[in-house]
């Protein structure tokens, strides 16, 4: 009955509005995004005629980036909904 | 020449159609030449928000298989007069159509237009990518909710490196609730501006009259809604480039008081 009493005459906890719930969320949410790397976007030909040079020097970054031999690095380049999506595989051991 | 826009947003289901067809609508009831383009091939809906459905012939995959001409394949809306539609096909898919295919049939249109709005559809794929490849500006559309604005946000990251300038990106902030937002319950504009740090073209209340005129297949501009036809009508002075201050949206749908009810009242009957 005391309990009930004090526990009627206490102040109520205010609770947050949805709006500042979504603040906070939406800031968090776009603070863990990862920016987008991209900073040139280059003609599926123009891809194409360079795409050797693009896997040696992937191979090349990703072989001195782990410390693995180049012949342990395989590099392949796959379509996805029109996107270039670039698969690299490294054998450690 | 026209003025090309594409309608985009990231997130499905928050208004890219209904943005689309409205604005279209009011352009040409100013008297402006529009064309509307429906980019969402596979899941077409901008001729039924239209009401055009039975009247499509040719649609966008016939023209890019050189079935015929992008004019041949446009349909007159049947009030608006100024008003064309290029449909989309249901039984294609958007691989069948590239980025180059968009940019050649915008092409060939906007010599005969004022202004071409393209209505892409959701996502980051192939064919969002096709609908803004021919595009000078772009309209965001997104709703106040966090999934809405946090994919709004990616689809901008995306629309900078294909190369868009910050002035050509503009928001439209739909199914604004202002009784919410008073309620603390719901962002408000200034929340959506500060997070997508970009200029908000409009605020488009929500509104139940925009379901009922969808369901009979006429925009809701063109079936006698008032407060949103006006808000329409505000953004597309704004696309014209007239200055019209963006409280005057916000004004309308925060209308309270005896006449406010009564004309919710009468407009209930009416609908």
């Amino acid at each position: 009955m005391r309990r009930m009493w004090f526990g009627f005459f206490r102040r109520k906890k205010k609770r947050e509005k949805s709006r500042e719930t979504a603040c906070k969320r939406l800031e968090s949410i776009l603070e863990r995004r990862r920016s987008v790397a991209v900073t040139e976007i280059v003609s599926k030909a123009e891809f194409e005629e360079n795409s050797e040079k693009i896997r040696q020097r992937i191979v090349t970054w990703v072989s001195d980036a782990f410390e693995v031999g180049k012949e342990r690095v395989k590099v392949e380049f796959e379509e996805h909904n029109g996107y270039i999506v670039i698969i690299t595989n490294v054998l450690f051991e | 020449m026209a003025k090309v826009f594409v309608v985009t947003s990231g997130k499905g289901g928050v208004g890219k159609t209904t943005i689309t067809a409205n604005l279209g609508c009011t352009l040409a009831k100013f008297g402006e030449k529009v064309c509307v383009i429906d980019a969402d091939i596979g899941l077409k809906n901008l001729d039924v928000v239209l009401g055009l459905e039975n009247r499509v012939v040719y649609t966008l995959l016939d023209v890019v298989n050189g079935r015929v001409n992008a004019h041949e394949a446009l349909v007159r809306h049947k009030q608006l007069r100024n008003l064309y539609l290029l449909a989309a096909s249901q039984i294609a898919t958007k691989e069948m159509i590239s980025p180059e295919d968009m940019k050649a049939i915008v092409k060939e249109l906007y010599p005969k237009f004022d202004y071409v709005l393209i209505d892409s559809p959701a996502g980051i794929e192939r064919g969002f990518r096709n609908a803004v490849a021919s595009a000078d500006s772009v309209l965001i559309v997104t709703t106040p909710e966090v999934p809405a604005i946090s994919d709004a946000d990616r689809v901008i990251g995306l629309l900078e490196n294909f190369g868009f300038a910050e002035k050509s990106m503009k928001v439209v902030l739909n199914r604004f609730k202002v009784k919410m937002v008073k309620a603390g319950d719901m962002l408000t504009r200034e929340d959506v501006q500060s997070t997508l740090a970009l200029e908000i073209i409009g605020v488009v209340p929500d509104s139940e009259d925009v379901i009922i005129a969808t369901n009979k297949g006429l925009p809701v501009v063109l079936n006698g809604s008032v407060d949103v036809s006006k808000v329409f009508e505000n953004i597309a002075r704004r696309l014209k480039g007239e200055e019209v201050s963006i409280d005057e949206d916000l004004f309308r749908s925060s209308k309270t008081g005896i006449m406010a009810l009564i004309k919710k009242l009468l407009g209930k009957k009416r609908g």
